[in-house]
């Protein structure tokens, strides 16, 4: 008797396994459909895209997208755009999420006069649209000199200016026993110690998450670096592909997707690298026996 | 004893098992509290020395991969030399042509460093005008007519007569309307025309050759609506009378009729009656069902030429076979037919033919006020209006060269879609036509962006007939210019 | 006893007599100024990168600027002329709500409910992350406008795919007033991969243990579901909330370049005509104006919102 039920049960287990698998899967490729698409588009020939839309599988390969994308423009090679979006993306990021942790610190954990203030002041930062500081922005970096050149891109990100990600990061101290705060305290540790030592380690799901934000949404902005990049050389992909798709003329619409798929894959390898961080989070797990 | 129990009970629950059992084995508080830490701090170093090694690894080489290329070439600011930054928008094909043209500059200047800027055609305004606020604009720009009041008349442009009074700026070659057209209301020159076009319907020749219909000479709007009717009943195919666009199309219909469409910075249409006819074609286009579904525009980038229902549609529900635009779009529409068809050009509909036409800069150079060397600037425009090689380089590109030498020179490189549109500039349209306009006033983009495409939208969704829509574009075109 | 003799060492340390250097240190390790050092990066960053833009801006709302030119000072005409002489002020903040209103809920539903299943560990996991993750990298590059305009064409893939349904459909769905928005919330939605990484991070800091010892006293997966994941995750959500809902108020980009507000207006953002107003029409002075009051919309929902945590959000007292 107990041996059906132990089978049954297990057959249970193993139809819901399946099941499970099946509307992940199915939900999943869906939700990939749109991106496949694109990805496959940019193996047919260029006027054949939108005749030929409805078809997900090219009937005819070519490279060529990805050779006229990569020759890139007036002798710009697309490498370069590459490299200058990885510059300015990463050394943002690391400021961004640096300066993000030991802010959001302060403002969780730490009495002091003004706290409260300074969260105001930091939401407010989140609910400001970038158009509106555009011109007032442009000419207060203009009177700082910081037009041509990528200051205005990287430098006020290392300020902890973005309060996404302050904000984040707050709330996953939040997970973090004040107990440990205060035994760390007992200890002899200072503040400064207690953050880098006890609450910065158990934030590596935060950190991880912020970083691949911040990257994400520095390789995309494209409208600082129209505002504040002139040498055409210096461009970040998100603005090089804006020129590929002008749409006074002909346009390249294959190796516009060609290079759509490249500029995606920094922002995929990042997330790929350190998704096992999230994964692994931290266990709180202390001593066993 | 009370300290211990307070630390216990601050910790949360699954921490208080760990606290009980070390202490049952005799530690005291602040030992286990110690115990606690260190072996949290461990494991935590561990795991934040091998994650911060690698992260800090990480970032170091893609640190030093990019510094390696994208600081490999500096734009260098030449001390000794002049330098020149020149912006413009484009395609592709535009800017590798331009970047010759400037090299043969270069080339022939020793000493003078050209920069050019180029982005696309929104992404250049917005820059622009951010430049203009910060006194930072490039020293040549491109500028095109809907704009132009706006730079001209806030004293950004900077006249250009004595340039030319001088020898500078050699404008002998070219036709007297044609500089006249880069002149504000009051006479000043602010910018030189970089290629001229003519307003022109572009129509798919095959099929009107197929359906045996012809277009008179001197066509009418009302030989237009009929033509329309007739290319619909025979073969499903409709049309596209320059939907959801600016003001260009009306202007034309009023100068036929001996009247401006702005006047002095305002509206020179008071009574609805003189724009109903207007309003009334696009009624009659989606009541008789020969103009195209306003859904079909929805589904297509409306500035992306190559999806322009006159050489991409899925159907004759989806097709219009004609299109209302300048003269030279004709090659790039050409190019993009799939299916063998010839385009074909012919003047824009009119009562008066000879007043409505006129032949238009496509585009201008202009030099903005942050120019330190104007002079050199001029040498430039000079050079591109002038240079044969130059003109050999940039084709057709922007337009039919200004410098009525220049055709000559640069016929053999090209192609029947570019003479034809030539041929239709020069003896089409220049022998039948009068004075272009002035320049629209300096608030109409509202007008030409958002006011006319909607109440075109709007009729099209059967939300307002041609007088209502003709009463509503009077008051908030006026209202919009003097905002 | 170690505790006392502890204590006894911090009061011998006061009498000494303190050098400049550990009366530095000590003044350092002050909580409240501990509190102001470990904040001074946003303390610069906000005095040096946004207050000047930001109070410059609120001065552009009350001035007449095209940008080209100087402002020129009109006071509350912006302000006025927005609530009395602009109906597509009304339409586009009437679209945006409608916009976030029903985008915010669907994006947090799916997030969370996504995170949930994938915290079964299978082999495919992996790869269910990153498909469900990127769809949101995408952003709002120009590829995406083309393929979302090819999708919900007439002849585009939803009408095939309701055609394999055995629906004949032909329907424009971005042509049609009534259906355009939601093909950008549909976008919105599919988008949602980012969201799902936060709760994703948020499950992983539950100790495991607390699971551990709930089971160890019986409770089932549904209970252990609603006691200890739910709870504990209301911060996580609350924080999502805000996140998204200012995120959705100042939707930009999916109008930007897919409909520009086509048809008749009804999928214009608030930001995309302001962005028009600033930009297109040279109306910068009113375009701040707008800005400002979307500001002070979005922050009183956010007060809203603040005010309602204590009802449903689990959070550690601070003492």
């Amino acid at each position: 008797m107990s041996m059906a039920v132990s089978h049954s049960t297990a057959r249970h287990g193993h139809q819901r396994h399946i099941v499970y698998h099946v509307l992940v899967c199915a939900f999943a490729l869906l939700m990939l459909y749109p991106i496949a698409w694109m990805f496959f588009s940019s193996f047919k020939p260029t006027n054949t895209v939108f005749s030929t839309a409805g078809q997900l599988i090219p009937s005819t390969w070519t490279l060529d997208n990805y050779v006229h994308g990569f020759a890139g423009f007036s002798g710009v090679s697309f490498w370069r755009y590459l490299g200058n979006s990885l510059f300015i993306a990463t050394t943002a990021t690391v400021g961004t999420v640096a300066s993000s942790a030991i802010v959001a610190y302060a403002l969780k954990r730490l009495h002091f006069h003004g706290r409260k203030v300074l969260f105001v002041a930091m939401m407010i930062t989140m609910m400001l649209p970038a158009q509106i500081l555009l011109v007032p922005q442009y000419l207060w970096y203009q009177k700082l000199g910081w037009t041509n050149s990528y200051m205005p891109l990287i430098v006020p990100y290392c300020f902890a200016i973005q309060g996404f990600f302050v904000y984040l990061i707050m709330n996953f101290i939040d997970g973090i026993p004040l107990s440990l705060d205060e035994a760390a305290k007992l200890d002899g540790c200072s503040y400064y110690g207690i953050f880098f030592r006890v609450i910065l380690p158990l934030l590596k799901p935060a950190l991880v998450t912020s970083f691949i934000f911040s990257f994400m949404w520095r390789w995309d902005d494209f409208l600082s670096a129209l505002m504040y990049v002139s040498d055409t050389e210096k461009y970040p992909v998100a603005l090089a592909l804006k020129l590929f798709s002008d749409p006074g003329s002909t346009s390249d619409y294959g190796a516009m997707f060609a290079m759509c798929c490249v500029s995606l894959i920094p922002s995929i390898l990042i997330f790929l690298f350190f998704q096992r961080y999230l994964v692994n989070g931290v266990s709180t797990s202390g001593l066993k026996g | 004893m009370d300290t211990l129990k307070s630390i216990l009970d601050s910790f949360s629950y699954s921490h208080q098992s760990v606290m009980i059992l070390s202490l049952r084995k005799g530690g005291s508080a602040l030992a286990v509290c110690n115990l606690f830490i260190d072996k949290r701090r461990q494991v935590a170093k561990g795991a934040k020395v091998t994650f911060m090694r690698r992260a800090f690894a990480i970032v170091a080489s893609i640190g030093f991969l990019c510094s390696v290329s994208a600081c490999g070439q500096s734009t260098q600011t030449s001390a000794d030399g002049e330098h020149l930054t020149i912006a413009w928008w484009g395609s592709q094909d535009r800017n590798d042509k331009q970047a010759q043209v400037d090299k043969l500059f270069e080339k022939e200047n020793p000493g003078v460093k050209i920069d050019g800027q180029f982005s696309q055609y929104s992404d250049y305004w917005q820059k622009l005008a951010t430049g203009a606020s910060g006194d930072q604009m490039p020293d040549i720009i491109a500028m095109d007519s809907p704009y132009f009041s706006q730079y001209a008349d806030n004293d950004l442009l900077i006249d250009l007569q004595p340039y030319v009074d001088a020898g500078t700026l050699d404008l002998s070659e070219v036709s007297k309307a044609t500089v006249d057209a880069g002149r504000s209301e009051e006479g000043n020159l602010y910018a030189v025309s970089s290629g001229l076009n003519a307003p022109a319907l572009m129509y798919d020749k095959t099929l009107l050759d197929s359906l045996g219909i012809t277009i008179p000479k001197n066509w009418t709007w009302d030989d237009f609506i009929d033509i329309c009717r007739e290319v619909y009943e025979a073969s499903g195919v409709k049309t596209n009378a320059g939907y959801y666009r600016d003001v260009f199309v009306l202007q034309y219909l009023l100068r036929g009729e001996g009247k401006e469409l702005f006047k002095n910075g305002q509206l020179n249409v008071t009574d609805e009656s003189q724009i109903e006819p207007y309003f009334a074609m696009f009624q009659k286009g989606i009541d008789e069902g020969w103009h195209l579904d306003p859904t079909v525009f929805t589904e297509i980038s409306l500035s992306a030429i190559n999806q322009d229902p006159l050489i991409a549609y899925s159907d004759a529900a989806h097709r219009s076979w004609c299109n209302f635009g300048w003269s030279n779009s004709l090659p790039s529409l050409q190019s993009l037919v799939t299916n063998g068809d010839k385009l074909a050009l012919t003047t824009w509909p009119s009562s008066n033919i000879k007043k409505s036409n006129y032949v238009h800069p496509s585009m201008y150079w202009a030099i903005t006020k942050n120019c330190k060397n104007p002079e050199l600037a001029a040498r430039w425009i000079d050079f591109y209006v002038n240079n044969a090689q130059a003109n050999k380089i940039m084709g057709t590109d922007r337009g039919v060269p200004i410098n009525n030498k220049m055709y000559a020179v640069i016929k053999e490189g090209l192609g029947e879609s570019d003479l034809t549109a030539i041929e239709y500039l020069r003896k089409v349209v220049e022998p039948n036509s009068s004075t272009i306009s002035a320049p629209m006033p300096e608030k109409s983009s509202q007008i030409n962006s958002s006011i006319m495409p909607s109440v075109q939208e709007e009729i099209l969704y059967k939300r307002l007939d041609a007088k209502q829509a003709a009463e509503k574009f009077i008051s908030q075109a006026s209202a919009a210019l003097n905002r | 006893m170690r505790l006392h003799s502890l204590m006894g060492l911090v009061e011998d340390m006061d009498e000494e007599k303190l050098t400049w250097k550990q009366k530095l240190v000590r003044f350092f390790n002050r909580e409240s100024v501990a509190g102001v050092v470990c904040s001074l990066p946003f303390i610069i960053g906000f005095l040096a990168f946004m207050v000047v833009p930001m109070v410059l801006s609120l001065f552009y709302s009350f001035t007449d600027y095209s940008i080209v030119a100087s402002p020129q000072w009109v006071g509350l005409k912006n302000y006025i002329t927005m609530f009395t002489d602009d109906p597509l002020f009304w339409q586009s903040l009437w679209v945006t709500l409608l916009f976030a209103v029903i985008s915010v809920p669907l994006k947090l539903g799916f997030a969370l409910a996504v995170a949930l299943l994938l915290q079964r560990q299978t082999r495919l996991t992996g790869f269910y992350r990153i498909a469900y993750y990127l769809p949101s990298i995408l952003g709002g590059s120009v590829a995406v406008a083309i393929l979302w305009r090819r999708m919900f064409a007439q002849d585009g893939v939803i009408n095939s795919v309701l055609g394999l349904f055995g629906i004949n459909s032909h329907f424009s769905w971005l042509g049609d007033p009534r259906t355009a928005i939601w093909t950008l919330i549909t976008l919105s939605v599919w988008q949602f991969g980012s969201s799902m990484l936060i709760f994703l991070a948020a499950l992983k800091q539950i100790p495991t243990e607390l699971y551990e010892a709930a089971s160890m006293d019986g409770a089932g997966s549904w209970r252990r579901f609603k006691d200890i994941t739910m709870p504990l995750l209301t911060p996580t959500i609350f924080f999502n909330l805000i996140m998204q809902m200012i995120s959705g108020f100042l939707a930009f980009t999916q109008c930007y370049i897919i409909t520009q507000g086509k048809p008749l207006n009804t999928t214009l953002f608030y930001m995309v005509h302001m962005y028009n107003t600033s930009f297109t029409y040279y109306q910068a002075g009113y375009g701040a104006a707008m800005a400002w009051v979307m500001l002070l919309i979005v922050g009183v929902f956010t007060l809203l919102l603040f005010a309602t945590k204590r009802f449903w959000v689990y959070e550690e007292k601070m003492k």
